[in-house]
Parts: C-alpha cells; structure tokens; sequence
C-alpha cells in the first residue's frame, strides 16, 4: 500500500486534533473576560474577584519597582483603581492579565521614576545614587553556603533587590515582566508595544547589567 | 561563530532554552576555549536565577478591604459630577426638540413671572380695566380731587413704583396710533400708567375743569412750554389744552399731572394727536390735553 492514503489521514486526524484544542474554552480568559465584562455593568464583586486573583502578582510586580511595603501597597492600590476606572476601555483584544499587566508596568516605570527624581531611594538608605553603590558591596554573601541556600538568603534578596533598583526604568520594567513575573515575550511585546525581537535583546542588555552589578558584589 | 561578543548574544537563547542545537553546540564550544565568557556566563545564569529566585513579596491581608475603599472614595462624586452623570443618563435629544423645550420652558416661566408680579403688585393687576375702558372720555381713574383742588391723588395706580416719573420722554417719539380698544386684552393688562399717557394725549377728570386748565396753564411755562391752543370739544363740559412743550419734559408734565389728578391716556374726539417738532438740540412735543368732568 502505498503511503499517500495515509499521509492523507495523518493529515486529517493531525487537523481535527488542532481543532479540538483551538476551540476548547480558556478557563482563565473567559472567566476573566466574564468578569471584565460585569464589572463594566456595575458589578463591583466581579472586581473585588479580579482582584483576588491578581492581587499577588501585581503586588509583588509593585514591590519589585519600589522596593518598598509601604509604596508597594499604594502602587498596586493606584494599578487596581486606574484599571477599574479604564475597565470600558479594556477591548478584549489581549488577555485581561495582559492589559492589567500593561497598567501595573507603566505605573510602575512612571512612580519609580517619581521616586528616584525625589531621592527617595537615597533618604532609604538604598540605591539610586551612584555615591551609594557600594550598599552592594557592604553586603558580600557567604560563599560557604550551597547556590540554592545562597539564592534563598535574604541576603541575596537585598541585594539582587538593590541590582534591580540601579537599572534604568526600561532594563527594571522588563526584567521585573519576564525574570520575575515570568510573562511570555509575547506578552511582554504586547505590553511593552515592541518588537519581540527587540525585546529580547533589551531584556538581554538588561540581564548583563544584572550580572556587572552581582559580579561586583560576588567579587 | 567564536567571537565573544557574538557568543554572549546567545547567552539570552540558552538560558531560556531557547537556542537550537547549532547555537547551543556553537556556545558551549566557545566557552569551553574561551574561560572569559565561560565566567560571563556563569555569572549571567546566576544573575538570571537571582531575579528568577526573588520570593514573592504578599500583599497585606486587608489589601482587597483597602482597594474597595479607595474605590468607594473614587464613587463619592462630587455635585459637578452627579450633574454631568444625570445630563449623561438622559436620553439623546435631537437640537430642535431641545430648542422648542427650552422656549417652552422659558415662556411657561416668564407667564409664570408675570401672574406672580400681578398677584404680588395690587397696581399691576388694576391698572388692566383702567387701559380697556379709557379712550374718547368713556374711562378713567376714580377718586381724583381734580388739577386745582390741591388735594393728594388717591388711586393706587398712581401710587404704584410702575408709575414714577421715571418713565423716559422717548415714548413722545412713538408715532400716533393707539386706540385702546383695539389692542387686545392680554396686552393692555401689562403696560404702567406711563405707558398709556406715553404715545397717546391726555385726559384729564377733574370736577372743576377751569380750575384744573388755569392750574395747568401755570405749569407749562415752569417746564419751559407754551400754551398754543386751547378749545372747547363738541361734548359739553370738556376742553382741549394744546401745550408746546420740551419732550424731555414730557415726564415732569405728566407726572405733574398724575400727581394732581385723574390722568387717563388716549384720544377723544376731535382730540389731536402729539407731535413731536424737530429743532436744534431739543424736540418739542405738541400735546393736546382734554379735560373731562369727573363722574
């Protein structure tokens, strides 16, 4: 038998199968999507939802640009209220987390910058300031202990903390989006409005100067 | 490819396992020559697990309590906002109907206006049959002591703020043309007394009528005018007073005459009507003015 009938199949089945899976639902989309969409009608429990389930990342993504409880709280309070006051401008053409991920990112570029203009990273003792970067180097972690122990420390955290908040806002923004919140480069493009290539070799110039500032400090 | 420089692009690749197999086998092949880049990209892996590392930092348990009241803070609006939100609610409105409702509008609240002016001022409302029945004799107001009596005038209408001397001597310029009788009702309801005198001659009740023309022939040259005229009309008992006067003295005359006794407006029978003579700076105005007996 010849193998062009079943090639023919393959073919066939391969296709059904990719149809299948293309018009399963996405739990996640739709239920946001859901969501989004009673929250426009004046639901304010849908929103109280999407906040639950958001809370932690945009948080934590709060943090990683100020470096801060107190200004983290009031960051991620302002990503929320400006989501919830655009929500009607929200299309649906990308992911809700997308979208939310886009305010959160542009806030929290914009109060970084608002911050460091104030000198406050330098009034908290941390970094902003060229004359502070030796904070990095009064910080020398133990060697003695193993790569996973010395990640964990919160010692390292300090100080890969401090790393972050010496990068540019552009080289922050994108290594807070993909080495910390993990977001695809698809969805860092789409929130960034770039090129995925061009993302790419940002995050990389990025992560170069991640790697001068811990070198220092491993030194 | 074994320059450095273009090795440590692909650092980015590898570390995301997302080079192919070429780069990768390219890579490790640099770096297993090159101790330089090797320790770029041991450090480069751990900079990347660093970040990747970071705990999440939680927020406080009261966070969702804590973005629900800066929503409700945000959902107090102001009163600026209630209006905008109200104006918004309304359906779309097409401009002329919105036109045609707001002329509506402002006419209901101008009628309004006016029943209440009429309700509030007593004068306003009895000045109404007072300007239907004057004219030719037939009207006029009640009570009057007559020019030369001296005694105060007594009808409200006189005594109403819509009477004062302040009406301007510019009604003297209004040409000839009223007859009372054919303006209709709703609109003779609303002029003041110096409307009425205004266009048209005056009448005047008194029951002593030569007492009444001597006291207004001693007047006239106080307003710097003259007598030009003076007859006797086709009725008995009445005479007509024509008097040449300054128009900006038109005022003061009639107020002169609304103080000291009946003064009614509109022509009678055979009465003339003013004329108003252009010369230098100043109009004069021939005014005729009638006197009828009182009732």
């Amino acid at each position: 038998m010849p193998p062009f009938p079943e090639t023919i199949l393959f073919c066939l089945c391969l296709n059904i199968v990719v149809l299948i899976v293309s018009s399963l639902p996405n739990p996640d989309g739709d239920e946001d999507k859901a969501l989004v969409e009673a929250c426009v009608r004046g639901d304010r429990e849908a929103f109280s939802k999407l906040v639950a389930k958001y809370q932690r990342k945009i948080y934590n993504l709060a943090f990683r640009f100020v470096g801060d409880n107190e200004e983290a709280n009031d960051l991620a309070q302002e990503i929320f209220t400006a989501a919830y006051q655009n929500l009607s401008k929200f299309r649906g053409d990308a992911k809700f987390s997308t979208w939310l991920f886009q305010i959160a990112s542009n806030r929290g570029k914009n109060r970084f910058k608002y911050l460091k203009r104030r000198g406050y990273f330098v009034s908290r003792g941390g970094t902003g300031n060229d004359d502070d970067k030796d904070s990095l180097h009064r910080e020398v972690p133990d060697d003695s202990r193993s790569p996973e122990e010395l990640l964990a420390s919160k010692q390292m955290q300090r100080i890969v903390q401090d790393a972050i908040d010496e990068l540019e806002p552009d080289h922050k923004e994108i290594v807070i989006l993909r080495d910390i919140e993990g977001l695809s480069y698809e969805e860092i493009a789409t929130i960034l409005n770039l090129p995925e290539g061009t993302t790419k070799s940002r995050l990389h110039r990025a992560r170069m100067v991640v790697k001068e500032k811990l070198k220092k400090v491993m030194q | 490819m074994s320059d450095c420089k273009e090795i440590s692009e692909l650092f980015l690749a590898c570390c995301d396992g997302e080079a192919d197999e070429p780069s990768e086998t390219s890579l490790h092949t640099h770096l297993t020559d090159c101790p330089t880049c090797s320790e770029d990209f041991r450090l480069y892996r751990f900079a990347v697990q660093s970040l990747g590392s970071l705990e999440p930092v939680a927020p406080p348990p009261d966070f969702l309590a804590q973005v629900n009241a800066r929503l409700d803070d945000l959902h107090s609006p102001s009163l600026l906002d209630q209006i905008k939100d109200y104006l918004s609610s309304v359906p779309y409105i097409p401009l002329p109907v919105g036109l045609v409702a707001i002329l509506f509008l402002a006419a209901l609240g101008f009628s309004v206006y006016k029943q209440t002016l009429i309700d509030i001022v007593p004068g306003f409302a009895s000045d109404k049959p007072l300007a239907t029945t004057h004219g030719g004799g037939a009207g006029g107001i009640q009570g009057s002591k007559g020019i030369g009596s001296g005694a105060a005038y007594t009808a409200e209408a006189v005594s109403s703020p819509l009477a004062g001397p302040s009406s301007p001597p510019s009604h003297v310029s209004v040409p000839f043309s009223t007859n009372p009788h054919s303006v209709p009702l709703e609109m003779t309801a609303a002029p003041t007394i110096a409307d009425r005198i205004g266009a048209d001659n005056l009448t005047v009740e008194s029951p002593r009528i030569d007492a009444a023309v001597q006291s207004v022939k001693r007047l006239v040259p106080d307003l710097n005018g003259k007598i030009v005229n003076e007859d006797a009309t086709t009725r008995a008992k009445e005479k007509v007073l024509g008097v040449m006067i300054p128009s900006r003295a038109y005022g003061d005359l009639t107020t002169e005459l609304i103080n000291h006794g009946a003064v009614e407006a509109g022509a009678g029978t055979g009465v003339h009507p003013p004329q108003k003579l252009e010369g230098g700076h100043d109009s004069s105005v021939l005014l005729h003015i009638r006197f009828i007996p009182s009732r």
